[in-house]
């Protein structure tokens, strides 16, 4: 049986938000089942930052404690044994030219 | 300076090369540069540990960075994650209070974050890495290393017993093994 994926409540992220400390507050924060490239079963924890965010306020050292807060959580909910990725996406960051 | 060292340089550069509209194919260059140079790091200190630093033993040392696998360190790193890890490596974890360190979860957790992002990066041509992504795994593969040199200062018995785990790995896996 394929193990459910864990769901984090509002008012869940909000604790964990409030933990953090001095963060820059997510718009959205989701869990996903993912298989890593070695096909494993993984969960993937998809943390997107708001538009009107400075791409600069929204580096992996502004962000690494609640990040890191909501990874754990994950991890702690039902014994989670998958390795739970991470996917920072920041909506604030211009396009990217592609080549 | 070493190959991790010259590799974050690298890979901090490839992040930046481009001021204006970065080239995809820098960054992506950029994520995958910062996933090496952890690669090599690990392994490079992991047979360091094991085999003895020095010129006498460089040969060994190389020798035991070609057997490791990425898959296989990957492997590795999500097991030390674990509170209760496959059964021959139990004895340890209590003893040694491995899931309790925050180092070396910090390593572990880098190193399979920044292989994936370096597997999407290399093959995903459907996803772009943003120049944020790629300074970030920069980042993160530099607090990696940090995280090492902390770790071998603060508790050197839980990373030679990493170390060895990550070289003995293949055997501890195959069945028969003790779990």
């Amino acid at each position: 049986m394929v193990k459910p994926v864990p769901k984090l409540s509002t008012v869940e992220i909000a604790r964990l938000i409030a933990q953090a400390g001095k963060v820059p507050a997510p718009a959205s924060v989701r869990v996903e089942r993912m298989e890593d490239q070695y096909g494993d079963e993984a969960l993937r924890l998809v943390v997107v930052f708001p538009a009107n965010l400075p791409v600069e306020k929204a580096m992996w050292n502004d962000v690494k404690p609640l990040v890191e807060k909501l990874r754990d959580f994950v991890y702690s909910k039902d014994n989670e044994d998958r390795f739970v990725y991470l996917k920072i996406i920041r909506l604030a960051e211009e396009p990217v030219a592609a080549e | 300076m070493s190959l991790h060292h010259d590799l974050l340089e690298q890979a901090g550069h490839l992040a930046i090369r481009e001021s204006k509209r970065p080239r995809q194919a820098s960054l992506c260059r950029a994520v995958s540069t910062a996933y090496y140079a952890l690669f090599h790091f690990i392994g490079e200190e992991s047979a360091r540990a094991l085999i003895g630093g020095g010129a006498p033993h460089k040969g060994l040392r190389q020798l035991a960075c070609r057997s490791l696998a990425h898959g296989k360190v990957k492997s590795v790193c999500i097991e030390f994650q674990k509170t209760t890890p496959r059964q021959s490596l139990e004895p340890f974890w209590t003893s040694m209070r491995v899931a309790a360190n925050a180092d070396l979860r910090e390593i572990c957790k880098t190193f399979a974050d920044l292989q994936q992002a370096r597997h999407a990066a290399d093959y995903d041509q459907s996803q772009s890495v943003s120049r944020a992504s790629a300074l970030d795994a920069c980042k993160q593969a530099r607090e990696a290393i940090d995280a090492w040199y902390r770790l071998k200062s603060s508790d050197p018995v839980l990373l030679h017993f990493f170390a060895t785990v990550l070289i003995l790995w293949p055997g501890l896996t195959q069945p028969g093994a003790g779990g």
